[in-house]
């Protein structure tokens, strides 16, 4: 079950980040839809999965990103394992208690990103990026997070039917 | 032990090895970036090829619904006249343009009849299928890829000027990195003074040209061509106007911010320059000298 859900996330989640959001972009920034599911991903089934969409997930990204390297691969891995280390930490993981590390580890992700993209530029254009950029991303993910955590456990989807054992 | 718990044992053994696997993969590709890149390359372009599929119909199903809605929202007819009308006048200014080039251009050379100018370009017309993957390039995706003889560094322009450069490849996609994107630079040239210069993107999305001559003589307005020296443009697309002028007394050279002609928001297709030939002499004369 648990690879039919991970391998129809990897089909959708760069398709739709590249179509649809890229016309849903409040501010000029628009949301790393990637990264909201690795980080749900790893709090719902823990590090393991979490880890392991991250690094499916990341990869496809890099493959349609103008940028070189592995960069997506390497930071939605280790935010998808992060995600699940800190939700082994709560006693009851709420859509409040995923706000502040998604939002986190959205803003760690686009630091290394940043830095990557814009090897050679001045560090006051680069700070000018984060006010500009990085913390409204990392704001727009961890509303995104939020809602859809929200959401699913209006649904009953996470305390009754979305645990690790129905993925099993 | 009942079956039950034997069966958990193994299956957190296998989850644990699962996790120690993975690790050791990120950082083996963190730490080795060179060395693995040929074996990610193996997976990329299988991955990309499937994963061409649903984007391809996502932007299908958006193209449509965009369509319909238009269509529905504004007078049909009026529409789609306005339509042709924005792309007549897009066309004949990008041939105006490229015009206005070639007579500088014969003029300045008359009196040699034994020049090789301006371009004779190839091209493959390509559709934007997606656009940024992440904030931090700014770039579309196009539905050709190597299958259609798209290589990586191959320039990209649209009816109106220059869109930017080829910069990723996959067998039926390709990454365009567009003019606004910091890490994207062409040579370029002020049409009318013939100073050049290099056009580079900005991080806040802005174009701006570069190491112009301190002595240049710009002027706002002045509109900014490929200057053909770099292989990926033929001489003489256009590229934008000049809109502001910056000229330090203790600078070496001259920058200007440039308004491009593409707007890059709206770009629905485009061509990837395969090869940016030139003329010869008795295929550009017809085009420069008026028939009567």
């Amino acid at each position: 079950m648990y690879s039919v859900f991970y391998v129809s996330l990897l089909l959708v989640l760069v398709p739709i980040q590249v179509t649809v959001l890229a016309r849903l972009s409040p501010w000029g920034v628009q949301p790393d839809l990637c990264l909201v599911a690795t980080c749900l991903v790893g709090f719902l089934f823990g590090k393991s999965r979490g880890l392991g969409l991250g690094v499916g997930v990341g990869f496809i990204q890099d493959l349609f990103s103008g940028g070189a390297g592995m960069v997506n691969l390497i930071t939605k891995g280790i935010a998808g394992l992060c995600s699940g280390m800190f939700a082994k930490t709560l006693s009851n993981t709420t859509a409040q208690a995923i706000f502040l590390p998604t939002f986190l580890l959205s803003c760690a992700s686009g630091v290394i990103s940043l830095i990557s993209a814009r090897p050679h530029t001045d560090w006051l254009l680069l700070i000018q990026e984060l006010r500009t950029i990085l913390l409204p991303q990392g704001l727009l993910d961890a509303l995104l997070a939020f809602g859809v955590y929200w959401m699913l456990s209006k649904l009953n989807c996470v305390d009754s039917g979305i645990d690790s054992s129905s993925f099993r | 032990m009942s079956k039950s718990g034997l069966t958990g044992i193994v299956s957190s053994g296998v989850r644990r090895v699962f996790l120690v696997i993975l690790i050791a993969a990120v950082l083996v590709i963190l730490l080795l970036p060179r060395q693995t890149q040929g074996l990610l390359d193996g997976i990329s372009h299988p991955v990309a090829e499937i994963l061409a599929v649903p984007i391809q119909a996502l932007s299908s199903l958006d193209f449509s619904i965009r369509d319909t809605w238009n269509h529905y929202l504004a007078l049909q007819g009026v529409y789609e006249q306005n339509l042709q009308l924005q792309e007549e006048i897009d066309q004949l200014h990008a041939k105006m343009s490229q015009l206005q080039e070639q007579l500088i251009v014969s003029e300045q050379l008359s009196a040699l009849l034994n020049f090789q100018e301006d371009a004779l370009m190839e091209t493959v017309a390509a559709r934007v299928i997606g656009r940024n993957a992440t904030n931090w390039y700014r770039a579309i995706i196009i539905d050709k890829g190597s299958e259609d003889g798209i290589s990586n560094e191959m320039g990209v322009v649209a009816a109106t000027g220059v869109v930017g450069r080829v910069v990723n490849v996959n067998p039926s996609t390709a990454i365009v990195l567009l003019l606004t994107d910091p890490n994207i630079a062409i040579a370029g040239m002020i049409q009318r003074s013939r100073d050049e210069g290099i056009v580079q993107g900005t991080t806040q999305g802005l174009v701006r040209m570069k190491y112009l001559p301190p002595l240049s003589t710009i002027e706002m307005g002045d509109v900014v061509v490929t200057s053909g020296l770099t292989g990926d443009y033929p001489r003489g697309l256009p590229i934008g106007h000049i809109r502001q002028l910056e000229t330090g007394d203790a600078e070496l050279f001259q920058s200007a911010d440039i308004q491009p002609l593409v707007d890059f928001s709206k770009l629905e297709g485009v061509l990837v320059v395969t090869s940016s030939g030139q003329l010869q002499d008795s295929e550009l004369l017809p085009m420069i000298v008026p028939s009567r």
